[in-house]
């Protein structure tokens, strides 16, 4: 037997890891390889990204300053530029000053060790809640700049009795990007801010500044 | 061929840091090649896998000072391009609606037009399997990776993968009656 309704049988499925086909019959054997083979003239079909793509990435990251941090200056030109909800702003300064207190507290109390070290900085980071009202979603989670986009690494907990979604997250200072990802599949802007950032591709993410740059 | 082309991933991750961008480009060559394959069954052609791959380079490199072990980047880098292609996937399929298993198998004309038409039934019979079983089986067999090499990429053990790759087998076993 080749396999049942459901799928391939065991051994075949060892065959197909490429193990010996100890016990096949030629039957079953050939079906195997023909599903192999089929799988050989798709791979053959497909058309892969070739070294233009090398072009246009070097000429993206070229024009940026540092992959350390965002270039400052054109994202605030950006922010300004776009128009915020008055309740957005309000929590905007509110983390703008909390982070310029903290690190200036910080930074007092480091003294004159840490303006000739070159060991890594202090890791400031500053609380950040994120909140999505959804009703309807299975699952909510957060990817972005913060978690290299990675949907499975920050889910967002529901509130009991309500609809609305929320995490969390303790945040570098400066410029983030961020998504929902809502049931697992769809990737969806934060809708309580207006605050875009646009990539070369035309995708549109979510913006956030915390704190001092 | 580049003069960095001797460095280790993690020599050329610090270099980047260190402000030596064209250090980059190293990284590129290396792994563009490499995923490119995986990346066009992932997300079902050529020019959207061209999109995912380029949003995942500029990416990792604007995230490249959070990659804890810079030796691994390679690992740390594959998630990036997974969830972009992932993520170039569901936008595509949001835009434009597959039923090409029925379309494929109605007529067939001439090889290049059944080629096209394979392509398409395998295409859209990927898109039936969960977004782990389609990771798998694409690292099984369209790039011929061992378990235990498809366990370091993924970061999950081979007996889970393995049962990942058998559950998508069963499911295309299924889905390309015709062509198998």
């Amino acid at each position: 037997m080749s396999g049942d309704a459901n799928g391939w049988s065991p051994e075949l499925q060892r065959y197909l890891d490429g193990e010996p086909a100890e016990g096949l019959d030629a039957r079953a054997r050939a079906e195997a390889d023909r599903f192999r083979e089929t799988v050989a003239r798709y791979v053959a079909s497909v058309e892969t990204p070739g070294a233009e793509l090398d072009e246009a990435v070097m000429a993206a990251v070229r024009a940026r300053v540092a992959p350390a941090g965002p270039p400052f200056r054109r994202r605030l030109l950006a922010l300004l530029s776009t128009p915020v909800r008055p309740a957005l702003a309000a929590a905007m300064i509110a983390v703008l000053v909390v982070g310029v207190g903290t690190a200036l507290a910080l930074r007092l109390g480091l003294g004159d060790a840490d303006r000739t070290s070159k060991i890594a900085p202090l890791e400031l980071t500053i609380p950040v809640e994120f909140q999505l009202d959804l009703p309807d979603a299975g699952t909510v989670s957060l990817a972005g700049s913060f978690n290299n986009w990675d949907a499975d690494a920050t889910p967002l907990a529901r509130q009991p009795g309500t609809g609305r979604w929320v995490a969390t997250l303790r945040l570098a200072p400066g410029w983030h990007e961020y998504l929902f990802v809502v049931d697992g599949i769809h990737w969806i802007p934060d809708p309580t801010t207006s605050t875009r950032i646009v990539s070369g591709q035309g995708d549109t993410s979510s913006a956030i500044y915390v704190g001092p740059p | 061929m580049s003069e960095h082309a001797h460095l280790g991933d993690g020599e050329l991750v610090r270099r980047v840091l260190d402000g030596e961008v064209e250090a980059y480009r190293v990284l590129m060559e290396r792994y563009r090649p490499e995923f490119a394959r995986y990346a066009a069954s992932l997300c079902g052609d050529g020019d959207t896998a061209a999109d995912a791959m380029q949003d995942a380079f500029i990416r990792a490199y604007d995230a490249l000072a959070q990659c804890r072990h810079p030796s691994r980047f390679k690992g740390w880098f594959f998630r990036i391009l997974t969830n972009q292609c992932h993520n170039h996937r569901n936008r595509k399929r949001a835009h434009v609606p597959l039923d090409a298993i029925e379309a494929a198998a109605d007529d067939r004309t001439d090889g290049r037009t059944r080629r096209s038409e394979l392509r398409e039934a395998i295409d859209a019979a990927l898109e039936e399997l969960t977004p782990e079983q389609r990771e798998a089986f694409v690292l099984k067999h369209v790039e011929g990776r061992s378990y235990a090499e498809m366990a370091e990429l993924l970061g999950t053990g081979e007996d889970a993968l393995k049962m990942r790759v058998y559950r998508a087998r069963d499911a295309l076993k299924e889905l390309l009656e015709a062509y198998v």
